[in-house]
């Protein structure tokens, strides 16, 4: 037998239940009151997700003796990254005390899940591995580019309210009576900023493996290659925040974009590296592209895109440089 | 030294430092007749020179430089490189430019001609190729992107190294309640604080400030900040792209690379000549290089294979009766382990090279990279035996006259016996299996060799697989004949090492770590940066962090300091 998929489906069924009442939470007034309940199914789902995940590495240890992170084919490796999304989800509402995205940040994981419970099931099993990859390396590198790739997540989610909201006024009261749109702003860069020296040295890590296991620090492996250009647009994103200024709609904007080239890096490479004959060494790259996935992984690619460039009336005209709120500069300093 | 403003002063600040910043202004620290000055400025009027210039910095105004008009080429290049925005639209470049080569296979990545030219037809891949699209990543273009960032980098730390100085060795200046009330973001106003001044700074040192007061009558003007580290580190890692590049055009340069085929049992030289393999420009520089010359023995190859202990999933898909498939599916690579002797100017180093475990000598890596593992078939024609070598993805067929010969689908004769199809190996998996065998990690014996064939019947068009092992024969039909085959127990073991010289590599992960760390502190670490007016019951105070933090930071220190009574 191997590792129970129950727990895959515990995690996927308590997930589902947690965005419905992150929904209701911001959707009803008064719902706030369940928010803390949806952290909860939350965490039964993420400790579920922990016990597979245990569960995997001790198989992984009886048959190959050794240590190995269960990351190495698609279907470990979305279950992974789901597992870090939530758990960096839950750190941040602890750290944060904000719970109301917990719907936008969801509805990716549950994506994922889906995928994974209709489509991978299949290809759920221990997977023989390839030399390489039975290396302690294999933990570092992975982990710093999913731990960068959750918070990206976290982040394009809560960007891609702040667009729905600017220029569509698609928002929930929840939210807005709560968060001024700066404040939004900022919590989407705050937590991109935490990922972006987690891609920095998840790539270095690769680079370091890769010297030690192929000769080359780098080959421009097609996956190797994404990696570079979702940190090129990310290191610009940076840029435009912290040296340009700017902030708001433009910025969030660009927060999309930036992310588009995370779920290439992720999943696209594999999807379609087959279809244009360039082959990745990347270990869980052979998934198969089967029409859905390809439709799904395109409209999570444009979808956003749309939304933030299509011609529609935006909020605030002036979106990019919003003022704060909580002291007026014409207004003298108050007293605390 | 008053400029004539009315109502709301700075009400564009950003404008007008990029005037004063831009042009780098020779700034003359405090005047002292605008000193005395503005002591009598009422509220409303113009800051100071000096306190302007804090008062743009302080609000995080972008430093932008600016191009004069009649400015020749080589100011328009340096502007570029100073120039923000350009450094973004060039990071985007490079991105698009990337993206280009992973949606056209790559040259060095073993396209070929002809694949292009199946593919794209030969109009196209010649336009393709003319534009370096099949080989993007060495075109000199891309390359002059990357060094642009990188070099752009640099100018751009040093042209802002300069405020950082002077916020390091000046910070303070004296703060009106202009510059308070001026602020966009607004300030804090405490009243009736019956602090004295020793005690608020006092109070500030012990917070772990780097604190710098000037004093005036009865009033005194207070800077203070904290974690002034994240400011040279931005500066300090600005300089690791210039160094992550120059360790790749050293590795460029004077490296190389290569693959070498060593048979179990021998020794191969390897002769490495760089003017052989450099470019012109390569050449003039490494001429001075004599040939890199290697010995490589291989004592012993072998592939060590592990066996699933639970059946793995592809089991799923297979039928239950394809039992060969399924026996020969059960053995995995565990390893490959070659011990090798390299050789190199009198220095001998000897290792068991195993993926990821590379022998190094002469400053050069080998890396097991690749290998063959081909087998040989006995076939015994009435009771005579003769051995074969088989190759993969080659068919075979026992001919009437009982010798084993290659067929190719024209040449199968219908007088010979079922045709034997050795299938092709597939990421590290072979069509001959022989090696230690092991069994959750655990040695338990030796594997094989065992052969995988595909039987194509003459007749009938059924296939199926077998799996030949040197102990039991499997029968052939040939009609008058007795034909019988198996494995042979010789197989041939060939390790195949890549190998690589890069003098670069320490200097580009050197730079690397450099970003890394430089990033990490930049991001992680806030940098707060407190103003303070003192006066006698009454402090103003304003406050900015930068980097990953709660804005007001400063404005809880003060609070803490303020308010604690
Ligand atoms: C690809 C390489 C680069 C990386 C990884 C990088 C990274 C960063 C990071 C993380 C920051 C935030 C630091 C802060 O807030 O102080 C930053 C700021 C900045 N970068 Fe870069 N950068 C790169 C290239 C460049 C280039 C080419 C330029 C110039 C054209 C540049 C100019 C700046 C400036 C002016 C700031 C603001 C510094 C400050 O606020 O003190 N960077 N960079």
């Amino acid at each position: 037998m191997q590792t129970s998929f129950v727990y895959i489906l515990i995690a996927y069924f308590t997930y589902l239940c947690a965005f419905f009442l992150y929904l209701y939470g911001i959707t009803f007034k008064r719902g706030s009151a369940v928010l803390p309940f949806a952290s909860v199914f939350l965490g039964i789902g993420l400790l579920s997700q922990l016990y597979w995940l245990i569960a995997r590495t001790y198989e992984y240890w009886q048959q190959h003796k050794g240590f190995l992170l269960p990351a190495t084919s698609l279907f470990e490796a979305i279950h992974f990254l789901a597992f870090l999304i939530i758990l960096l989800y839950l750190i941040f509402e602890i750290v944060t005390k904000v719970r109301v995205f917990g719907a936008y940040v969801l509805a990716l994981v549950l994506i994922g899940f889906t995928y994974l419970v209709f489509f991978l099931s299949g290809e759920s099993g221990l997977r023989e591995l390839p030399p390489a990859l039975k290396s302690y390396w294999l933990v570092i590198h992975v982990s710093a580019m999913f731990i960068s790739y959750a918070s990206f997540t976290i982040s394009a989610a809560i960007a891609l309210y702040y667009v729905l909201k600017e220029k569509w006024n698609i928002g929930v009261k929840g939210i807005d009576s709560t968060f001024p749109p700066e404040r939004i702003d900022r919590l989407s860069y705050l937590i991109a900023s935490f990922g972006y020296p987690f891609l920095t040295a998840g790539i270095f890590l690769g680079a370091v493996w890769a010297n030690e296991a192929w000769g080359r620090y780098w080959g421009w492996d097609p996956k190797e290659t994404w990696a570079a250009i979702a940190w090129f647009i990310y290191t610009a994103y940076m840029h435009a925040r912290l040296a340009l200024g700017w902030k708001g709609f433009k910025a969030a904007v660009f927060n999309l974009v930036a992310y588009d080239g995370i779920i290439i890096t992720f999943i696209g490479v594999n999807l379609i590296s087959g279809s244009l004959g360039a082959e990745s060494i990347h270990a869980y790259a052979s998934g198969k592209g089967s029409l859905w996935t390809l439709a799904v992984m395109f409209l999570l690619l444009i979808v956003p895109l749309v939304i933030a460039f299509a011609p529609g009336k935006s909020r605030s005209s002036d979106a990019s440089s919003p003022q704060h709120t909580s002291t007026k500069p014409s207004s003298k300093g108050k007293h605390p | 030294m008053h400029q004539a403003h009315n109502t709301l002063p700075l009400s564009h600040p950003q404008k007008e430092s990029i005037l004063k910043v831009g042009k780098e202004k020779k700034f003359q620290g405090e005047n002292p007749e605008a000193t005395s000055a503005s002591a009598h400025i009422p509220i409303g009027k113009l800051p100071l020179q000096a306190e302007e210039k804090v008062l743009t910095e302080s609000q995080e105004v972008y430093y932008e430089p600016t191009l004069r008009e009649e400015a020749g080429l080589w100011e328009l290049i340096v502007y570029l490189l100073n120039s923000l925005p350009t450094a973004v639209v060039a990071l985007m470049i490079l991105a698009f430019f990337a993206i280009i080569g992973t949606l056209i296979p790559q040259e060095p990545m073993g396209a070929e001609t002809a694949d292009y030219i199946s593919k794209y037809g030969p109009l196209k891949f010649k336009i393709m190729k003319s534009l370096g699209f099949t080989n993007i990543y060495n075109t000199v273009y891309f390359n002059l992107v990357f060094l642009w960032i990188a070099i752009s980098s640099v100018v751009c730390s040093i042209t802002r190294l300069r405020r950082t100085l002077s916020l390091w060795y000046r910070p303070v200046y004296r703060f009106t309640e202009i510059f308070f009330s001026s602020q966009k973001e607004g300030y804090k106003h405490y009243d009736n604080k019956d602090i004295t001044l020793e005690e608020l700074v006092g109070s500030l040192k012990r917070a772990g400030l780097r604190v710098f007061v000037r004093n005036e009558e009865e009033s005194a003007s207070i800077y203070a900040d904290k974690c002034f580290l994240r400011k040279w580190s931005a500066v300090v890692f600005h300089f690791s792209i210039i160094v992550i590049f120059i360790g790749g055009i050293i590795g460029k340069i004077w490296g190389f690379e290569g693959s070498v085929p060593v048979p179990e049992g021998e020794t191969r030289t390897l002769t490495v000549n760089l003017k052989q393999i450099k470019n012109p420009i390569g050449r003039a520089l490494t001429s001075y290089i004599k040939p890199y010359v290697f010995k490589l023995t291989l004592k012993d190859f072998r592939i060590e294979y592990d066996q699933h202990i639970k059946d793995p999933d592809l089991f799923k898909d297979l039928p239950v009766n394809e039992t060969a498939l399924r026996e020969y599916y059960k053995y995995y690579v565990r390893d490959y382990v070659s011990e090798l002797i390299g050789e190199y100017k009198g220095e001998r180093r000897e290792k068991r090279v195993l993926v990821n475990h590379p022998l190094g000598v002469g400053r050069t890596l080998f890396y097991q990279a690749s290998f063959a593992q081909t087998g040989y078939i006995t076939v015994s024609f009435d009771g005579r035996e003769e051995t074969y070598p088989v190759t993969p993805n080659t068919a075979y067929q026992v001919k009437p006259d009982g010798k084993l010969r290659e067929v190719t689908s024209g040449t199968a004769t219908p007088l010979g016996s079922e045709i034997l199809f050795h299938p092709e190996p597939q990421g590290g998996v072979f069509p001959v299996k022989a090696g230690p065998l092991f069994k959750a990690g655990e040695p338990v014996g030796y594997l094989g060799p065992i052969g995988l064939f595909e039987v194509v019947g003459k007749t009938d068009r059924g296939q199926r697989f077998v799996l030949l092992n040197p102990k039991e024969w499997f029968e052939l039909t040939l009609p008058g004949h007795t034909v019988k085959v198996k494995m042979a127990d010789k197989v041939d073991d060939v390790s195949i090492f890549q190998y690589k010289h890069d003098p670069g590599t320490a200097i580009l992960f050197t730079g690397w770590i450099g970003l890394i760390l430089g990033v990490l502190i930049t991001l992680y670490i806030p940098f707060v940066q407190v103003y303070l007016r003192w006066q006698r019951g009454k402090v103003l105070c304003y406050s900015t962090v930068q980097g990953a933090a709660d804005k007001t930071l400063g404005y809880q220190l003060i609070d803490k300091i303020l308010l604690k009574g």
